[in-house]
């Protein structure tokens, strides 16, 4: 048993335990680390499939920035005092979680072994070799690299990344719209309004 | 197991331990400097009782602290309150796994080492987070959503700082940015954009680590200590020496962006060498073999390692200059400043020097540097 493949197996068995007590966590503080915990071991096996890109931008994106929005949501709406751990709202949610979970994990390993992406032989031996499809002579031309990406990300998906950039705006938009508190402005131009009569009176009286 | 643990692993994992041991006694003596150099500017003497000038206060300190009686609040959320503070530390920690501290003097050479230390300052940030939330108290409590806030605000105008040297050298390697200043690929063009950008670095990295300024999260004339409030002994020690670590690691990167790294470039001469024969590694005689590796800083290893530490310690004196300076801010202007006035003065950064390196063009570092990586591992591999 070599190095890579004793850590692809922590990785693989601390982040199955993570996903699954993520879900099963009643602490939605819990379930957030427990999906950093999950999101940290992602990083190592990107590291292992030598894709260092993939590896650090689920690491800042995800394990850092994203997580961290969602731990100071999660903790904006869960004082500490009050204790209000989640309960399933759906009877029997586990049933159709369960179910959904299997149809994606089908459609996932549909899709990985017509892809002939996957060697069936070396799965069988445990040893996780997906094979980087395309891989360049050129590691500036590989995805896995941050150069490869940007010129594909600009070139081959400029219309996709374009598009996706819109939507995202659209999205942040709508967010500043819900978030806008129309009564505290109100309030402003009503303060602003009593300013300039105040003014107004002030003038008048020295004059 | 026995693979495992090859020559290069265990060289690996002495050099680690080096690089804590340096790391734990730099943190032990700037909390001194620190006191020193700040009663100075407040015309008084400091800790100066304890050994020679007060030499041994880190050493009593440390004592102190390890005695304290530990207090743990009894509604606190046990796993996470013991979790917080190590994950801040080790955090800080791993950031110089990743910095190259002299020539080919490194624990790694990671092609996206910037990235990853930028993840690596927000998994600083998780500890301080959970640490305030685990304690179950309203400060710490408060204190944690503040550092929340701030972190998010902060982290995004960090990040687009660092994009200028990685626009200049088009790597995201941080030795790359070390080959901006060989003399014959600078510019002092680059002057231009890279100066205000290490400044606005400068800034956001005290936001970051929570240093004078904006150190909010733990504002005691509003919430006590903020996060960490309840923390008490060693495990309040490790918030602290999280922080020191993490101003050393962002005035590393500052060094690396703007200060011309381990090298010394004065535009016509370049001392980068100046001692560079000097030293060896230890003799062969000694059989360390391989082993070795982990102590010596051979050759150009020693004068580049000894340049960046000047470096270093002038900005590490910066930023202690700066808390003695600057009252802190208050929270709606720290969120102004971090979002109104740091971020577009970022981008407008970022602007200048995509037109800059248009005009000039980028360094063509990488093949150089990988041809050293390269001849580093052969060594290494031969030695074997």
């Amino acid at each position: 048993m070599d190095g890579q493949l004793l850590a692809w197996w922590v990785l693989a068995i601390v982040g199955s335990l993570s996903a699954v007590m993520m879900v099963l966590s009643r602490n939605p503080v819990h379930s957030v680390l427990y999906l950093v915990a999950n999101f940290l071991t992602l990083v190592g096996i990107y590291f292992l499939l030598s894709a260092p890109m993939m590896a650090v931008v689920q690491f800042v994106v995800y394990a850092g920035a994203i997580m961290i929005l969602f731990l100071f949501v999660v903790m904006f709406f869960m004082s500490p005092e009050a204790r209000r751990w989640l309960r399933p709202e759906i009877k029997s949610q586990w049933v159709f979680g369960t179910l959904l979970t299997v149809m994606m994990l089908t459609v996932v390993y549909i899709s990985l072994f017509t892809s002939g992406r996957v060697n069936q032989g070396e799965l069988e031996m445990g040893r996780p070799t997906i094979a980087m499809a395309g891989a360049a002579e050129n590691p500036r031309e590989e995805l896995g690299h941050p150069a490869g990406l940007g010129v594909r990300m600009f070139s081959y998906h400029a219309l996709p990344f374009e598009i996706a950039g819109l939507l995202l705006l659209a999205a942040l938009l709508g967010a500043v719209l819900v978030a806008r508190d129309e009564r505290s402005e109100g309030r402003q131009h009503l303060a602003h309004e009593f300013e300039k009569a105040e003014e107004a009176v002030a003038e008048e009286v020295q004059a | 197991m026995a693979e495992i643990f090859t020559p290069q692993v265990v060289n690996l994992i002495v050099r680690g331990g080096l690089m804590i041991f340096v790391l734990l006694t730099t943190f032990a003596y700037l909390t001194y400097t620190e006191r020193r150099i700040l009663s100075f500017f407040q015309w008084r003497l400091g800790p100066n009782r304890v050994g020679p000038q007060g030499l041994l206060q880190p050493l009593a300190d440390g004592v102190k602290t390890a005695l304290k009686q530990e207090m743990v609040p009894r509604k606190a959320d046990k796993v996470l309150y013991f979790l917080a503070p190590t994950l801040t530390l080790s955090a800080s920690f791993t950031t110089f796994a990743l910095i190259p501290v002299g020539e080919q003097v490194a624990l790694s050479s990671v092609p996206v080492a910037i990235l990853f230390f930028l993840g690596l300052s927000s998994m600083a940030a998780y500890g301080l987070i959970l640490a305030g939330w685990s304690s179950q108290s309203k400060y710490p409590f408060l204190g944690s959503l503040r550092t929340c806030a701030q972190v998010i605000s902060y982290e995004l105008a960090l990040g687009l700082c660092l994009l200028v040297p990685i626009m200049i050298t088009g790597s995201l390697n941080i030795n790359d940015f070390g080959m901006m200043y060989r003399s014959e690929n600078w510019n002092w063009a680059y002057l231009v954009v890279l100066a205000p950008a290490a400044i606005l670095f400068l800034i956001s990295s005290l936001a970051e680590t929570g240093r004078t300024p904006f150190d909010l999260p733990e504002c005691e004339a509003e919430i006590v200590a903020g996060y960490h409030t309840e923390y008490s002994s060693m495990k309040y020690a490790m918030f602290p020496m999280g922080e020191y670590i993490a101003m050393v690691a962002m005035s590393a990167m500052v060094v690396h962006m703007l200060l011309g790294g381990y090298h010394m470039n004065l535009g016509f001469v370049d001392l980068t060498y100046w001692a560079g024969t000097w030293t060896a590694g230890p003799p062969e005689a000694w059989g360390w073999g391989a082993y070795g590796d982990a102590i010596s800083l051979t050759g150009k290893g020693f004068s580049t390692t000894m340049t960046f530490i000047v470096k270093l310690f002038l900005l590490i004196f910066t930023f202690m200059w700066i808390r003695a300076t600057f009252p802190r801010l208050r929270y709606d202007q720290l969120m102004r400043f971090g979002w109104k006035w740091l971020l577009p003065a970022t981008l407008v950064l970022i602007f200048a020097t995509a037109i800059l390196t248009a005009i000039i063009g980028p360094v063509q570092a990488p093949a150089v540097d990988s041809a050293a990586q390269a001849a580093m591992e052969v060594t290494l591999n031969a030695r074997h």
